[in-house]
């Protein structure tokens, strides 16, 4: 057994070990320092490459691990955002002057805590891979040490990290009394009488639920999102917006599949979908009052994992496959909007106002584009990535009898379009103010966005490519 | 005879939690968590886990509460002084949430565990070992990349940049 | 006689209550992260009453996680917590508020 389920984590391995071997080369060998970033991007295109060459066998490692093709897609868009924000970094690293092999080691370690979260049918992994996860966070949000205001991320995101994995926890930890197993798949039944053992298991999913809504930041376990993604180095955030909040909702779709056989469940589905509910309202409210667009992207965060959820309460394989495309096209036009950010900043202890954006998109035209058409994307407006996705959420709802749900997302849709415009207003429609800030924008960062603005307009006109893999992903799950 | 033990130690336990969140003394905190980490080490005990029992004191009390006594000790930092006027929010929350919980607990959970009976495990560490390697083995190699990043990561915030 | 299932279970949800008043009230630092701890211990606590009433190990196998990845949080959080003394000579987290919450 040990050589064949080893070569099914060969991409995790190779992630683990580059991660390392940076680490040491960082005191072995400083005169690599600037290709810290080249190497660790290229040793997620490898296990890219290994992900997508290994076959998919299914249960591994004695039923802990499901390498099945949810795997495989999760794995594709995490190694993605990886990819992509190692670039980021190298631009911020060195002009922070900490380009240090640790981060990038670090930000590899995360990536693999997700991915084992992503593929796991085991509390005690999913818990794990989570923490795995959450401690490279915590560094990396503090990272730019000298930063009070990094600190603060840092300070915050551990506590609250905390906090919520022991709330996580308390939740596994009722699971297991009610069913005698920490394996997600041989849950069904409940060992004591289902009216007892009932409760008991509700009171734990319930806490389960909590403990992966903090890390999801949605309302109202979302009051850390704000400052968290104000005060980390912008390509952290980055990562920190998308790769935990993929990997937490294919442990909650998990999570659903495996105890959908259950008859308390419908209560249980009412509670997402308050929860979606108030995630969308709440966060598209508040972001209309932002003025720095960091936080301003912190609330429509906390808005599009409202959206996503819709597509978890529908459920279903096109309930489940419209997350997917979710989590894809979100993962695009957050990166592709904090890549701009991190180009269109002065100093990392000023804020990201939007109004410095005045008149950006006439002298830097590139870069403004790219924020252009991920803000547009954001709000959902075709020919974009975001449409196709809040499409198949919204029609996965419909389709499964939860219309007034659709309808308050197109609603929230509507509403959220006015603060994702003020921003391209901004580039375009208001003059050059007299003092122009300096804005250094280095060509890896404009890679970085240009890519993803590609990815934005290609997924957006063909969404077939992406949505055909969702589906094959979701037909795994058991429904 | 087991329940008399129980009865002395939760009791304990409680009291000297409630020190440690209580008192303002960082120090008074920590030494007083150590008792509380011992009577659950007492509690294993009593439920068959011996190997729990002895990790529990060996990892809590030697190292997780030297590491924080030692930090206490290092950074000698002034007490600090408790206004909560300024955080009403929280000071509500910090209040209602546990007493809810513990509600909860007892509404919810304790009677549906009333009727089923206990039957006995005994949580040797040759038992445990055995299964740490064999159907945890994968978690177990996990944890060991956890503690490789834990280490960088207190390494990275604390060393000075040159 | 042994002490049945539920003793344990209540004891285990009192420290937990306890822990996360912890986290929630104080403003130190080293409090916070003792809060934590505590709560860490009592879900420990309730794992090992499971693994007594359902007679297998599992859940004595995730308290040796848990203890694990307690010393990794705990390692993190208080090298953060020097950071933090080193920059603001205090371990006061409520003077981590440049930011509005």
């Amino acid at each position: 057994m040990p050589i064949n389920d080893l070569a099914t984590i060969l991409p995790e391995l190779l992630l683990v070990l580059v991660g390392a071997l940076l680490a040491l080369a960082d005191s072995l060998a400083p005169s690599l320092r600037p290709r810290f970033a080249l190497l660790a991007a290229v040793a997620v295109a490898g296990a890219t490459v290994l992900r997508w060459a290994i076959p998919l066998p299914g249960r591994v490692w004695g039923g802990v691990l499901l390498v099945d093709p949810m795997a495989r897609f999760v794995d594709s868009y995490i190694l993605a955002a990886l990819f992509l924000c190692a670039l980021l970094a190298e631009p911020y690293l060195a002009r922070t002057g900490a380009r240090f092999g640790e981060f990038y080691a670090l930000l590899l370690w995360a990536g693999v805590g997700a991915m084992v979260m992503a593929k796991s049918d085991n509390l005690l992994v999913i818990f794990v891979g989570l923490e795995l996860l959450s401690i490279s966070l915590y560094a990396l949000n503090a990272f730019h040490t000298g930063n009070v205001l990094s600190l603060e991320a840092g300070w915050k995101y551990l506590v609250v990290g905390g906090f919520s994995a022991a709330v996580l926890l308390f939740g596994v930890a009722l699971l297991y009394g009610a069913t005698g197993t920490l394996s997600l798949a041989s849950t069904p039944a409940p060992s004591a009488p289902l009216a007892s053992g009932g409760s008991l298991l509700l009171t734990g999913l319930g806490l389960v639920f909590a403990g992966l809504a903090f890390k999801l930041a949605l309302a109202p376990f979302h009051a850390w999102a704000p400052d968290v993604y104000q005060g980390s180095p912008t390509p952290v955030t980055a990562f920190l917006s998308v790769v935990p909040k993929g990997a937490a909702l294919v442990v909650l779709a998990r999570l659903v599949a495996a105890l959908l056989p259950l008859a308390a469940l419908p209560r249980w589905t009412g509670l997402l979908a308050a929860v979606a509910v108030l995630s969308m309202t709440l966060g598209n409210l508040v972001a209309i009052a932002q003025r720095d667009l960091k936080r301003m992207l912190a609330y429509s965060g906390i808005a599009h994992m409202g959206y996503a959820l819709v597509g978890l309460v529908a459920f279903g394989q096109d309930g489940v496959a419209a997350v997917l495309v979710y989590l894809a096209a979100y993962t695009l036009m957050n990166i592709a909007a904090f890549a701009v950010v991190s180009a269109f900043s002065e100093g990392e202890e000023e804020p990201h106002l939007i109004t410095d954006l005045a008149g950006q998109g006439w002298v830097r035209p590139g870069l403004s584009f790219a924020l252009a058409v991920a803000m547009f994307s954001l709000a959902g407006i075709p020919p974009t990535v975001g449409f196709a996705a809040k499409f198949l959420v919204f029609r996965a709802a419909v389709l499964n009898d939860l219309v007034w749900l659709a309808v308050v997302g197109v609603l929230n849709s509507l509403v959220s379009v006015f603060f994702y415009v003020r921003v391209v207003y901004y580039l375009y429609m208001r003059p050059l103010p007299k003092r122009q800030p300096q804005f250094s924008e280095p060509v890896l960062v404009r890679l970085v966005a240009g890519l993803c603005a590609v990815g934005i307009f290609l997924l957006g006109l063909l969404p077939g490519i992406v949505l055909a893999g969702a589906e094959v992903a979701a037909r795994t799950l058991p429904r | 005879m087991e329940l008399i033990v129980f009865a002395a130690t939760a009791a304990l336990a409680i009291v000297s939690a409630c020190v440690a969140v209580v008192h303002r003394q960082p120090v008074v905190n920590v030494l007083s968590l150590i008792v509380t980490f011992f009577c659950v080490a007492v509690n294993f005990a009593l439920l068959g886990a011996s190997f729990l029992a002895a990790a529990q004191i060996l990892v809590y009390a030697g190292a997780i509460l030297v590491l924080f006594l030692f930090v206490v000790m290092l950074l000698n930092a002034p007490v600090v002084e408790e206004n909560e006027a300024k955080r009403p929010l929280q000071r509500w929350g910090g209040i209602l949430l546990p007493l809810v919980l513990l509600a909860g607990g007892a509404a919810v959970l304790t009677p549906t565990l009333l009727a089923t009976a206990a039957t006995p495990t005994d949580g040797t560490a040759h038992a445990l070992g055995r299964l740490l390697v064999g159907p945890h083995l994968f978690a177990f190699e996990l944890v060991s990349v956890l503690l490789l990043a834990a280490l960088v990561a207190a390494m990275v915030l604390v060393k000075r940049k040159q | 006689m042994t002490v049945p299932t539920n003793y344990f279970i209540l004891l285990a949800t009192a420290l937990f209550a306890i822990g996360a008043a912890g986290v929630l009230l104080r403003r130190n630092g080293i409090s916070i992260l003792l809060g934590i701890e505590i709560m860490l211990n009592a879900v420990n606590l309730a794992l090992a009453t499971f693994a007594r009433q359902h007679g297998n190990l599992d859940g004595q196998v995730l308290v040796f996680f848990v203890m694990a990845v307690a010393a990794a949080e705990v390692a993190v959080g208080l090298a953060l917590l020097v950071a933090i003394f080193r920059r603001h000579r205090s371990i006061d987290v409520d003077r981590l508020n440049v930011m509005r919450w």
